[in-house]
């Protein structure tokens, strides 16, 4: 068993960057890597609270993991579907002139 | 101890270096490395089912889906001229990776603080957990509680991965059609 404070800071850590990735980035592809660092973050917290027990081992968070990494893999691909196509009609990936382009 | 800090270490500067490169092949090449080092972190704190799914799914077919989009959309090339954040060059990028992997190792000196609220929510659930002996019997027990105890969500989670495998294939197809 590792003490939880290692897995605090570096969830914490990981949330700041793909919130940073999220709030300054203009490339579609970078967003979906924040929201991917995001999710990582999530799952590490989830997984580190549930061997804190002294001996004992919890099934349900990692069995909850396990479902929640396959949801986020689907989750990246329609983004990524979307990216694409986005790329094919518009001939670029920087949201700010997506923004401008709605029409 | 000093194994799962380096681990945790390599997450995080590799994680830095996915949001900070310019070069998005780099970045994505970089994202692998987290998951791969997050994986290595999962088996070592006592879950390897979940670190088999991160090998299976983060570090294998999500940066294949990554590096097949920079590929059909040639953005390796593309470089934005007014970068938002032009305050990040390399020196900044290793003082962050510094500041944060310090940071890491001095919560080393302070390990011993107590959290109440997790001792509570871990005891509410005694009833459910297991004696990890070897790492078979973990995965053994957690194959297990998921068919027994989560078979409906798990059943409904193939719904989900149909209905995003029709949003893709819709998707690509609306791509296709307008050229």
């Amino acid at each position: 068993m590792y003490p939880i404070s290692f897995f605090i800071v570096t969830t914490g850590i990981l949330f700041f960057f793909g919130l940073v990735a999220l709030i300054v980035k203009r490339d579609l592809v970078r967003l979906l890597i924040g929201i991917e660092i995001l999710f990582n973050a999530a799952n590490l917290f989830f997984v580190a609270l549930s061997t804190q027990s002294v001996g004992l081992i919890d099934p349900l968070p990692q069995s909850i993991v396990m479902m929640a990494l396959v949801l986020d893999g689907t989750v990246i691909a329609v983004g990524l579907a979307l990216a694409l196509n986005v790329f094919k009609h518009y001939k670029t990936f920087d949201i700010r002139k997506l923004r401008r382009l709605k029409w | 101890m000093i194994e799962i800090l380096f681990i945790l270490s390599l997450v995080i500067v590799s994680a830095l270096l996915a949001v900070t490169s310019k070069n998005i092949v780099y970045a994505v090449i970089a994202l692998l490395a987290t998951n791969v080092s997050l994986a290595i972190t999962y088996y070592m704190i006592g879950a390897p089912t979940v670190a088999l799914f991160q090998l299976a799914i983060f570090a294998g077919a999500v940066v294949v889906f990554f590096v097949i989009t920079v590929m059909l959309t040639t953005s390796g090339d593309v470089e934005f001229d007014d970068d938002t954040i032009p305050w990040i060059n390399k020196k900044i990028q290793l003082a962050l990776a510094i500041i944060s992997v310090e940071v890491l190792l001095g919560v080393t000196m302070v390990r011993d603080i107590s959290f109440p609220f997790m001792e509570y929510a871990s005891s509410a659930l005694e009833t459910l957990m297991i004696t990890p002996a070897k790492y078979d019997d973990i995965t053994t027990a957690v194959s297990q509680f998921l068919w027994q105890h989560r078979g409906l969500d798990l059943v409904s989670q193939s719904f989900v991965i149909f209905a995003a495998i029709i949003c893709c294939i819709a998707l690509l197809k609306i791509g296709r059609g307008s050229e």
